[in-house]
């Protein structure tokens, strides 16, 4: 009888030692997204390449791809050059400070227009005037917190899992997962364990169907040597430019 | 003949534009607030379904009868045929093969592909895409290619 009394004590007991260590030893959540963040913005060169996935739900009337693997260079503070390539064709997105470069490879044409800027004035002026930015331009700007936290109010702590990378996913990278709870979306981002680099970002939309977008990231590269070439457009043969109409431009024409 | 299949091409081509455009108010995550979301199906007791989408709404009867409406326009298709009424003209199909073709003046916007059976030509300092009588050029919109018509 003593003996269930002492066990019926011991229990709780050591629960609740087990679950307070847990607590206290859980990994501050807004922490590691300012870690991620610091890197990033830290490293003056870098590339990544990515698969990035969207719902159809998400794309509108526009005809993006639904997957794509994209490849990003960044110099900062006012270089960035992109490759998405799809089922749709190859597109390219070449900014050097002072003109930004748009290459739709399957149609051999481009759009070339000046815009002295870094890559955060870039971004803005892109989304304000183009209604569209570079992909993935959020771990490029100059502050990828401050770009977090304006489509986050809430980041919590998830726990941590391996990605699924090779074979049986034996080269999986172990990661913090943390949610990102926002108006627009919920977002869950994986942060490597001991690289503190992002590694999954699935983001899902507050839309009918709960449409979402999946990054994979993969090939992070933090000691990227300048290859000023990524930089540097050419026209190719027999290409031709166009236009590169802003949203006011369009909405002006369809009016008419 | 032709020349009623020749306006005909005209009404498809117009009735295909996308006019709306979406202006940029903020990004999450590099979408677009301003993306459209998809609509509801909806099904009925006896047979019918209709979607309600973000830019208009169809339906099939479960006998057979189809009607579409968005803000650019309305078809309806009947076992005794079928007539369509659009921003840019008007169609109407009847029982024997008869065809009636109204077109109104061009189409604005923007295409994401231009019709099939167009040729290349050079026209008011553009290189161009010629099909039903109509000159498209293409232009990036959105960070894509999209075609707007040469007025």
């Amino acid at each position: 009888m003593k003996y269930t009394n002492t066990k019926a004590i011991l229990i709780p007991g050591l629960l609740a030692v087990t679950m307070l260590t847990a607590s206290a030893a859980e990994p501050d959540a807004d922490q590691l997204l300012k870690q991620m963040s610091a890197k990033l913005a830290s490293a003056g060169s870098f590339s990544f390449t990515a698969i990035r996935e969207i719902d159809a739900a998400l794309l509108g009337d526009r005809e993006l791809p639904e997957k794509a693997k994209v490849s990003v260079t960044v110099r900062r503070p006012d270089k960035i050059a992109a490759v998405a390539i799809s089922h749709h064709g190859t597109r390219r997105f070449v900014f050097d400070g002072s003109s930004l470069v748009l290459l739709d490879e399957k149609h051999n044409h481009y759009a070339k227009l000046p815009m002295r800027a870094s890559i955060d004035g870039l971004v803005d002026q892109l989304d304000a005037n183009y209604g569209f930015v570079p992909p993935l331009a959020e771990f490029a700007v100059s502050n990828p917190y401050k770009e977090f936290k304006q489509q986050a109010r809430t980041v919590t702590y998830l726990g941590k899992s391996k990605t699924q990378e090779g074979l049986f996913g034996w080269f999986g990278v172990e990661c913090h997962r943390i949610w990102l709870s926002g108006k627009e979306a919920d977002a869950e981002l994986w942060i490597g364990v001991n690289d503190q680099l992002p590694h999954q970002l699935t983001a899902t939309f507050h839309r009918q169907g709960n449409p979402q977008l999946r990054v994979s990231f993969s090939k992070w590269n933090l000691a990227a040597h300048d290859d000023a070439g990524v930089f540097t457009f050419t026209p190719p043969t027999g290409s031709q430019q166009i236009e590169m109409w802003t949203t006011a431009k369009m909405k002006s024409a369809a009016k008419n | 003949m032709k020349a009623i299949i020749a306006k005909s091409h005209i009404l498809l081509a117009g009735a295909a534009l996308l006019i709306s455009v979406s202006s940029a108010a903020g990004r999450t995550y590099g979408v677009s607030a301003q993306s459209a979301g998809r609509g509801t199906m909806y099904t009925t007791q006896r047979g019918g379904q209709a979607y309600v989408g973000p830019r208009g709404v169809a339906a099939e009867g479960a006998n057979g009868r189809t009607a579409v409406a968005t803000p650019r326009g309305a078809a309806v298709a009947g076992p005794n045929g079928a007539a369509v009424s659009g921003r840019y003209g008007a169609a109407a199909v009847g029982p024997n093969g008869g065809v009636a073709v109204a077109a109104r003046p061009l189409p604005s916007g923007y295409i994401r592909t231009v019709p099939v059976g167009y040729t290349t030509v050079y026209y008011r300092g553009y290189n161009c895409f010629f099909v039903g009588g109509i000159y498209y050029r293409a232009v990036f919109y959105q960070g894509e290619t999209v075609y707007v018509v040469v007025s």
